[in-house]
């Protein structure tokens, strides 16, 4: 049991509060002993326990109750109510994996899309964020007017940035039409074609992230002691090499963070899909999972096939975050 | 060793401003300065096109010798309900904010402070809220929230997102 200092001194003070043996008095036999210790240990639970009670009413009543329900709830078809209305078993799994051989495979081409989505998004992100923040750091006097700059997209909403976006996609702004022209596209924005859209949405999608990432990315770069840069300079390493054996190594631990996050947070995507396609998209080429669970939940009111979509979500978030520590853990370099 | 003593700090403050320098601070404002309105031109183009007025065929940078400013009182004109949006905004950040910090704050002061029997339980299972998706819980959320006639009020979207950066906070504070 590791105690911080301050929690050991209450410790102390907790037991001599009990009733102490008075001086020169015979030692306490060791069950009483236990039985002091047992109860002191009672006392500082409850205390505890008082402590974290709100949040764990809160917790229980609004995180754990409710995903255990939608497990229950994916076996079973429900009313529009909500309420179950006949057990339907593994049915909503097998059709969404195309394991009942009806030859559907919409939800698995989601799942696929969503994935493609995030390999668009995470890495375009990281570069993105990794060039600002590099250019943050030149020694000039007013760094700090354009560090706020770059940070400034975390202070936009992803609804708010999804409008602005969608003026600039819209044909009526013509702000897109020389990319239209460059791409030979017979549609009038690049949000109604089916090669263009997700990747619209994801360039979308970096400039609303680039914000967190570029202060993550920074803070990482801050990080690293000056003094490496400059004993690799008296070794002749160029500017190049020094970024290729010193920088990246050493921010490596904040890239993995931003790549974990990232990749969760594309997805968890549904805001700019819901604003800027609203819709199932052309060809379905914008049809991430999310928007697909958003369709069934309420749109369709299929509360228990919504569920099972849901969990299956849980499921492949926890697959990779599992992954991308194991995986990515052995290459980082800790200092 | 004798080339860092050549350029001690104050020999190197006394050396005039040279062309050379400035030339470069100036190439490196550019390159900044150019950077970062790439970053804003999103942003820009919102503020250019809403100060077009009504137009059907609205240009990349607005005609700055007339502004037209009237879209903005033009919004809380036409749109009456757009003060009370704002004032549920905040209402509601702010009510889930404070809950956010009463809650979070308590539990980690008892991890943190407090040694008691199955401490590592509790944290695992402050924890385990991370992995769990708002997705995997936002049905039955729903459902009960409308069973407890809390749809279209305040508590409806307050009270569900309470404890949600809990597991955060308590992490911080603990390790």
């Amino acid at each position: 049991m590791s105690m911080k200092p301050g929690a050991q001194e209450r410790a102390q003070v907790g037991s001599q509060a009990l009733p102490a043996p008075a001086a020169g008095a015979v030692v306490l036999p060791d069950a009483a002993k236990a039985a002091a210790k047992r109860k002191q240990q009672w006392k500082e639970f409850g205390r505890a326990l008082l402590f974290m009670s709100p949040a764990i009413v809160f917790l229980i009543a609004f995180t754990y109750i409710p995903f255990l329900r939608s497990i229950w709830l994916s076996f079973f078809v429900t009313t529009p109510q909500g309420a179950t209305a006949r057990f339907n078993g593994i049915n909503y799994y097998t059709r969404i994996f195309n394991l009942d051989g009806s030859g559907r495979t919409e939800y698995l081409k989601s799942i696929a899309t969503t994935v493609y989505f995030s390999i668009l998004v995470v890495p375009l992100g990281i570069i993105f964020a990794l060039a600002l923040a590099l250019f943050a750091t030149i020694k000039v006097k007013a760094i700090a007017v354009f560090r706020t700059i770059f940070t400034s997209s975390i202070a936009i909403s992803v609804a708010s940035a999804s409008v602005i976006w969608a003026l600039i996609y819209s044909p009526a702004t013509k702000a897109t039409q020389w990319l239209i022209e460059v791409l030979h596209l017979s549609s009038g924005s690049l949000l109604q074609d089916s090669r263009t859209a997700l990747f619209a949405v994801a360039f979308m999608t970096t400039w609303t992230a680039l914000g967190f990432n570029f202060i993550v990315t920074l803070s990482g770069l801050q990080a690293i002691p000056e003094d490496v840069y400059e004993s690799a300079q008296i070794d002749g390493a160029t500017s190049w090499t020094s970024f290729r054996f010193i920088t990246l190594p050493l921010l490596t631990p904040t890239l993995l963070f931003l790549i974990l996050i990232n990749t969760i947070q594309s997805f968890h995507a549904f805001t700019q899909f819901n604003v800027l396609i609203g819709n199932e998209g052309p060809d379905n080429a914008t049809d991430v999972f999310v928007f697909a669970i958003f369709t069934s939940f309420w749109k369709d009111n299929r509360y228990g096939f919504a569920s099972a979509m849901s969990v299956v979500l849980f499921l492949i978030l926890l697959v990779l975050t599992f992954i991308q520590f194991r995986l990515l853990d052995r290459r980082v370099h800790y200092q | 060793m004798s080339i860092s003593e050549v350029q001690t700090p104050h020999t190197f403050e006394r050396r005039p401003l040279r062309l050379g320098t400035l030339v470069r601070t100036a190439l490196l404002y550019g390159v900044l300065s150019v950077v970062a309105l790439l970053v804003l031109l999103p942003l820009l183009f919102a503020l250019s096109l809403s100060l077009q007025g009504p137009t059907i065929a609205p240009t990349l940078l607005p005609d700055f010798s007339k502004l037209d400013w009237s879209s903005f009182g033009q919004v809380f004109r036409e749109e009456p309900n757009l003060t009370r949006w704002i004032v549920n905004s905040f209402v509601v950040s702010l009510a889930v904010t404070l809950g956010q910090l009463i809650t979070s704050s308590l539990a980690a002061y008892a991890l943190a402070n407090i040694n008691f029997p199955g401490k590592i339980a509790f944290f695992f299972f402050f924890l385990g809220t991370v992995m769990i998706p708002w997705e995997a819980t936002i049905i039955p959320n729903y459902l009960a929230v409308t069973r407890l006639g809390w749809k279209d009020s305040y508590q409806g979207l307050i009270a569900p997102f309470l404890p949600a950066a809990l597991a955060f906070s308590c992490s911080g504070s603990t390790f």
